[in-house]
C-alpha cells in the first residue's frame, strides 16, 4: 500500500521544485492531443482549420481543464500564497500612498513599543546576568539612631561576616572608587576603577573572556599587581589584542599585569551597587588588598558587600542570622561595633531602586501605542477592501473562485503585516541605543538594555493579531456580500463609512491622551527646574567623611581633623570653594536630622526643624544667602558664646513679624541636661532640602565647633570633572589623615536629577508616545479623507461639472477632516481627563485638567487634522468632471 | 473510488471521477499509452457509449500519477512528436484488482435488485 510513495514523492518533489518545467509538459502533453485529434479529423475529410476547432471543441474548456491538472499538484495552496504576494506587491506600486502609509503605520508603532518594552525588561524583569542571581544581596551595615540609613561596610566587619556566616556561602566586597591612572602606554588616562576581593567575579558567577578572574591569594599585599580590564578598554587602549593579557601596564604609577578582559556584556553597573558618582562605568578592577591593620579595622566603611545565599537559605533567615552576628561583633568590640545593625537588600531591588510607578506610566504609555497601532492597522485594511470591491467583484465575475479571492485579500493583509513587521524591527535596533545613552534618564543597569526577542515578538504579534483580527473581520464580511450580491453600489455600506471615521476618531482620541499627558508634565519639569532650590548647585560635588570615634576621641581634635581637610581641600587645583555640613539638600530624606526646637518655653517645643552642624565656610560654598547678621566665624567654639543660625522659615515660625536676630533658640542641652539657649546671629535663606517639589523647611544651623559631630558632608565648588575632583580629594584626605577614605561621592546636580527622574522619564515616554501617535493619527486622516474623495469621485466630477465652485468643494473635505478630527478630540479630552489621575502625583504646580495644556494639545491636534486634509481636498479639485462621467 | 448507487442512476453517459479511475487503471494495465490514445482506446472498447470528455481525462490521469498508481515517460509517438506515455506501477496494479474486485461485487448487487420483478 505504502509502496505507492516510492513513485509518488519524486514526482510531487518535482512538482514543487520544477513548476515551470511541468508547466511546460502539461502544455506540450495538451498540444500533442489536439495536433492527434486534429489530424484524425482530417483523415476523416475536414479543412485544416475545422480540425483544430473541432480537436479543441472535443476536448471541451482548456483552459479549465489546465487548470484542474496543474490543481492536482500538491502544495498549491503554498504557490498560490507567493503568486497572491506578488499580486499584492505589484498593486501597492500602483497605490503607493496605500503601501506608505500602511507600513509606517505599523513599523512605527512596533519599533516603538519593542524598543519600550526590552527597555523596562532590562530594568525591572530580567534577572540579573549573574549566576543565580536571586541568591545575591547587598549588605550593608546600618546604624538606625543616628538617622543615617546605609553605610559602606568596615573591612574588619566584611571578614567577621564572611568568616561567621553561615546563611551566605560566600561574601565579596568590592570598592568602586579606586580609580587609576594609565600611563607608559601613550597618552595617560584616568579611568574608573575599582578594587574588589579576589572571590568577586566568582561569586557573581561571570568570568573573563580572554585570561582569567582573579584567584585566591591575589587580594593579599604584595600579589595584588594584577588587574582585569573590561572589554571597552581592551578595545580602546589595547587594540582588542589577545596579546594583552600578560601585558605590563603602569597604573597609578604601579607596575601591574594585565590577567583578563571581561567579556562586552559583563553588567558593570548591576555589578556596582547604589554608585551615582559617574557616568562612565568602571573599567579596571583590581585586587582588594587590605593590609593586617585595615584587616582589623571595623569602624570606616568602605566596601560595598555582595552575599551569595546558601542554597535554601532565605533573605529572612539571612537577615536575622546577620543581626545576631553584628550583635556579637558588639559585644566582642564595643568600642567599634556597638549598636550597629546590618542591613541586606536582594541585589535586584539595589539595582532598580524606586521606579515602580514609572513602570506603571510606561505600561500606560506602551498599552496606548499599541492600540493605536491595531486601530490604524485596522482601519487601513477596511479602507483597502472597499476600495477594491470593483475589482474583486469583477474577478468573481469572470470566474474566479471565491474564497481564492478572499485568500488573497488576506494574503495581502498578512505581507503588509510581514513588511510593516519587519521595518519595525529594523526601527526598534534603531531606537534602542537611542533610548540607551539619553543621558537625562540614567536608567539603572543601561548597559543590559539590549532588544530582547520576548519584546519584539510580543509587540509584533499584539499588532499583527489584533490588527489583522480588526481588520480582516469586516474584509470577510464584504467578500461574503460580494460573492452573493448583485449591488452596484461602489463605496461602501454606510456602515463601513461610519466604522472608518469611527477608526480615525479613535485615532486622533489616543493621540490627544498622550500629548495631554506629555504637556502636563512638560509644565510640570519646567515649573520645577525653575524653582530655586536656594542654593547654587553649579559644579558642587558631595561627599562625606565619617570619623570613628576612637580616632579622635576629644571633640576638639574632630574639628581640628575637619579644619585641616577643609584646607587640603582648598589646595587642591581647580577647587574654588569648600564647605562641610552634617546634611546637605536633595540627600537622601531619612539621612537628614529633623529634631524639636524650643523657642520661648523650655517645657514644650515650638516646633521642628532641619538640624545641621556646619564648618563657618559652608554657606558660601554651597551659596545658601546671607539674609541679615553674621556667619559663623573660627571663634565661634567652646569659648565662645553658644551661637545659632536660622533661616527664614524658622525665624518667621518661631517669631512672627520680629527681627530674630538676638533671639534666643534651645535645640540640645547642656552638661547638666539643661535646656542650651543659644543666640541666634544670623538669618540665611531658605532651601528645599527634600526636593524640588517639597516646600522650605524650617532649619537651624550649628557650628561644628560647638556641636562636634564625626562625620561631616562636604561640598566642593570645581570646574573639573567630578569623577578627577572626587580622586584628587581622596588623596587629599589622605594626606591628612591615610585611615580617612570618603564616600557616598556625588555631584549636586545629580542628586537635583535624581529628585526629578521619574517625571523626566515618564516625560521622555510619553513625549516619544505622543509624537508617533500624532503622526500616526495625521496619516491615518490623510489616507481616510483620500479614500473618501476617491470614492466620491464621480458624485464630484458631476457636481463640478454642473457649477460648484472649487472652494466649496474644497471647504467640503477640510471641513469633514476637521469635524473628525473635532469628535476624536472631544473623546480624547475626556479620556485625559480620566486617565489624569494616574499623573496626578508627579504634577507639580499643574492641575490634572490643566486649561493651558489641554487647549494646545486641542489645537495642536486640529491643526494636524486640517493639514492632513489639505492634501485629499487638492486632489478633489483636481478631479476632471469629464473622465469622471465617462468613467463608470 | 467506488461511486455511489445514486450516482450510478443518475447520469448513464457521463461518468464519474471514481469510476474513470477504475476505467484509466485497466485500460493502462494492458499497455502503455499516451492520453490522446486512452481517449480512442476507451470508445473503442466501451463501443461509444462511454465518452468521456477528452479535457476530464487528464485531470484524471495526473491526479493517479500524483498518487503514485501510474507513472509517465516521454517516449516518441507513432505521429512523430514525442508524447507523456503512462503505465501503471506495481502498487497501481495492485490498487486495481482490489477495485475491480469491490465494483463486481457492487455491479452484481445492483444487478440483483434492478432485475427484481415488480409486484
Amino acid at each position: 500500500m505504502w509502496t505507492r510513495w516510492f513513485y509518488a514523492l519524486p514526482l510531487r518533489l518535482r512538482s514543487l521544485l520544477q513548476r515551470r518545467r511541468m508547466d511546460g509538459e502539461l502544455d506540450e502533453e495538451i498540444s500533442f492531443h489536439l495536433a492527434a485529434q486534429a489530424a484524425c479529423h482530417r483523415e476523416a475529410g475536414m479543412s485544416e482549420e475545422g480540425a483544430d476547432a473541432a480537436a479543441r471543441r472535443n476536448f471541451g474548456g482548456l483552459t479549465q481543464r489546465r487548470e484542474e491538472c496543474v490543481d492536482t499538484r500538491p502544495l498549491r495552496f503554498l504557490e498560490e500564497f507567493v503568486s497572491d504576494i506578488h499580486f499584492a506587491v505589484r498593486s501597492w506600486r500602483r497605490s503607493p500612498g496605500f503601501a506608505f502609509v500602511g507600513i509606517l503605520s505599523l513599523a512605527l508603532p512596533i519599533g516603538a513599543t519593542a524598543a519600550i518594552i526590552s527597555a523596562l525588561y532590562a530594568i525591572l524583569l530580567s534577572p540579573l546576568p549573574f549566576d543565580r542571581p536571586e541568591e545575591l544581596g547587598v549588605i550593608w551595615q546600618m546604624k538606625p539612631n543616628e538617622r543615617w540609613q546605609r553605610f559602606e561596610v568596615a573591612p574588619g566587619n566584611f571578614m567577621e561576616w564572611k568568616q561567621r556566616s553561615q546563611a551566605f556561602e560566600d561574601m565579596a566586597a568590592i570598592n568602586p572608587f579606586a580609580g587609576v591612572t594609565l600611563t607608559g602606554l601613550g597618552e595617560p588616562e584616568r579611568m574608573e576603577g575599582a578594587r574588589v576581593s579576589a572571590n568577586f567575579f566568582d561569586l557573581l558567577g561571570r568570568g573573563a573572556r580572554y585570561g582569567r578572574t582573579f584567584v585566591k591569594g591575589e587580594d593579599q599585599a604584595g600579589h595584588d599587581r594584577v588587574a582585569v580590564i573590561t572589554e571597552s578598554l581592551w578595545r580602546r587602549r589595547f587594540g582588542a589584542d589577545i596579546r594583552a593579557v600578560g601585558r605590563a601596564v603602569s597604573f597609578d604609577g604601579a607596575e601591574h599585569t594585565i590577567i583578563g578582559v571581561l567579556p562586552a556584556d559583563f553588567p558593570v553597573r548591576a555589578a556596582t551597587p547604589d554608585i551615582e558618582v559617574s557616568t562612565r562605568d568602571i573599567e579596571v578592577w583590581r585586587p582588594l588588598a587590605l593590609n593586617d591593620v585595615q584587616r582589623s579595622q571595623r569602624d570606616q566603611g568602605m566596601l560595598r558587600v555582595i552575599g551569595r545565599l546558601r542554597e535554601g537559605v532565605t533573605f529572612a533567615a539571612a537577615a536575622r542570622e546577620m543581626s545576631f552576628i553584628s550583635k556579637t561583633l558588639g559585644n566582642l568590640y564595643p568600642a567599634t561595633n556597638r549598636g550597629w545593625e546590618v542591613q541586606i537588600l536582594p541585589l535586584a531591588e539595589q539595582t532598580v531602586g524606586e521606579t515602580s510607578q514609572t513602570i506603571v506610566l510606561a505600561a500606560g504609555g506602551v498599552g496606548c501605542t499599541l492600540l493605536l497601532a491595531c486601530v490604524s492597522v485596522a482601519g487601513l485594511l477596511l479602507a483597502r477592501a472597499t476600495a477594491r470591491m470593483t475589482e474583486l467583484r469583477t474577478r468573481v465575475a469572470l470566474g474566479a473562485n471565491g474564497s481564492r479571492v478572499v485568500r488573497q485579500l488576506l494574503t495581502e493583509s498578512v505581507t503588509l503585516a510581514a513588511v510593516g513587521g519587519s521595518l519595525g524591527i529594523a526601527l526598534a535596533y534603531a531606537a534602542l541605543p537611542a533610548l540607551r545613552d539619553l543621558g537625562f534618564l540614567d536608567l539603572p543597569r543601561r548597559d543590559e538594555i539590549v532588544m530582547r526577542a520576548p519584546a519584539l515578538l510580543l509587540s509584533i504579534l499584539t499588532v499583527l493579531i489584533t490588527g489583522l483580527v480588526c481588520g480582516t473581520a469586516p474584509v470577510i464580511r464584504i467578500s461574503r456580500r460580494l460573492v452573493a450580491s448583485r449591488s452596484r453600489h461602489v463605496t461602501g455600506t454606510r456602515q463601513q463609512q461610519a466604522l472608518g471615521n469611527a477608526l480615525v476618531a479613535a485615532q486622533v482620541a489616543i493621540s490627544c491622551v498622550l500629548l495631554v499627558g506629555m504637556g502636563l508634565l512638560l509644565r510640570t519639569v519646567a515649573h520645577l527646574q525653575a524653582v530655586d532650590p536656594g542654593f547654587d548647585p553649579r559644579g558642587l560635588l558631595t561627599l562625606q567623611i565619617t570619623l570613628p570615634p576612637q580616632y579622635y576621641p576629644r571633640p576638639i581634635d574632630r574639628v581640628a581633623f575637619f579644619r585641616r581637610v577643609h584646607e587640603a581641600i582648598r589646595q587642591l587645583p581647580g577647587v574654588s570653594d569648600v564647605g562641610s555640613s552634617t546634611s546637605v539638600p536633595f540627600m537622601k530624606r531619612s539621612d537628614q536630622a529633623v529634631i524639636p526646637y524650643f523657642a520661648g518655653s523650655p517645657h514644650a517645643p515650638a516646633g521642628v526643624a532641619s538640624a545641621n552642624a556646619v564648618m563657618p565656610s559652608y554657606f558660601d560654598a554651597i551659596g545658601i544667602p546671607l539674609q541679615g547678621g553674621r556667619l559663623f566665624t573660627m571663634r565661634d567654639d567652646r569659648q565662645g558664646q553658644p551661637v545659632i543660625i536660622v533661616n527664614q522659615a524658622l525665624a518667621s515660625a518661631a517669631w512672627p513679624g520680629r527681627n530674630p536676630i538676638g533671639q534666643k533658640l534651645s535645640v540640645d542641652t547642656d552638661s547638666n541636661s539643661n535646656r542650651l539657649w543659644r543666640q541666634v546671629v544670623g538669618v540665611v535663606g531658605d532651601v528645599r532640602p527634600f526636593g524640588l517639589d517639597s516646600p522650605e523647611q524650617p532649619s537651624f544651623y550649628l557650628p561644628q565647633a560647638q556641636f562636634e559631630v564625626g562625620w561631616q558632608v562636604f561640598v566642593v565648588r570645581s570646574r573639573q570633572e567630578p569623577a578627577a575632583v572626587a580622586s584628587a580629594i581622596q588623596r587629599a584626605v589622605m594626606t591628612v589623615d591615610g585611615r580617612q577614605p570618603i564616600h557616598n561621592v556625588a555631584t549636586m546636580s545629580s542628586m537635583i536629577d535624581r529628585s526629578l527622574r521619574t517625571r523626566k522619564a515618564v516625560l521622555g515616554l510619553l513625549s516619544v508616545l505622543g509624537s508617533l501617535a500624532l503622526m500616526v493619527a495625521g496619516i491615518g486622516l490623510y489616507g481616510l479623507l483620500s479614500y473618501q474623495v476617491q470614492q466620491s469621485r464621480k458624485e464630484i466630477g458631476i457636481r463640478s461639472a454642473l457649477g460648484a465652485s472649487p472652494s466649496r468643494i474644497l471647504r467640503e473635505v477640510v471641513e469633514r477632516g476637521i469635524a473628525l478630527t473635532a469628535t476624536g478630540v472631544s473623546v480624547g479630552l475626556v479620556a485625559a481627563a480620566i486617565c489624569g489621575r494616574a499623573l496626578a502625583s508627579l504634577l507639580f504646580g499643574v492641575h490634572a485638567v490643566d486649561l493651558q495644556v489641554y487647549v494646545i494639545c486641542a489645537a495642536t491636534l486640529i491643526a494636524v487634522g486640517i493639514v492632513a486634509s489639505a492634501a485629499p481636498s487638492w486632489r478633489a479639485l483636481r478631479v476632471s468632471a469629464a473622465e469622471e462621467l465617462r468613467r463608470d | 473510488m467506488i461511486p455511489s448507487v445514486t450516482d450510478i442512476m443518475s447520469k448513464p453517459s457521463d461518468l464519474l471521477q471514481g469510476t474513470l479511475d477504475l476505467l484509466l487503471l485497466k485500460i493502462l494495465a494492458l499497455e502503455p499509452l499516451h492520453g490522446w490514445a486512452i481517449s480512442q482506446r476507451l470508445r473503442q472498447i466501451s463501443s461509444d457509449v462511454l465518452q468521456v470528455s477528452d479535457g476530464s481525462l487528464y485531470p484524471a490521469l495526473h491526479k493517479l500519477e500524483q498518487e503514485g498508481w501510474i507513472r509517465a515517460e516521454w517516449k516518441t509517438s507513432d505521429l512523430g512528436r514525442r508524447a507523456k506515455f503512462y503505465s501503471l506501477t506495481p502498487p497501481g496494479r495492485k490498487a486495481l484488482g482490489r477495485e475491480a474486485a469491490n465494483w463486481d461485487r457492487l455491479s452484481k448487487a445492483i444487478s440483483q435488485v434492478v432485475q427484481l420483478k415488480e409486484a
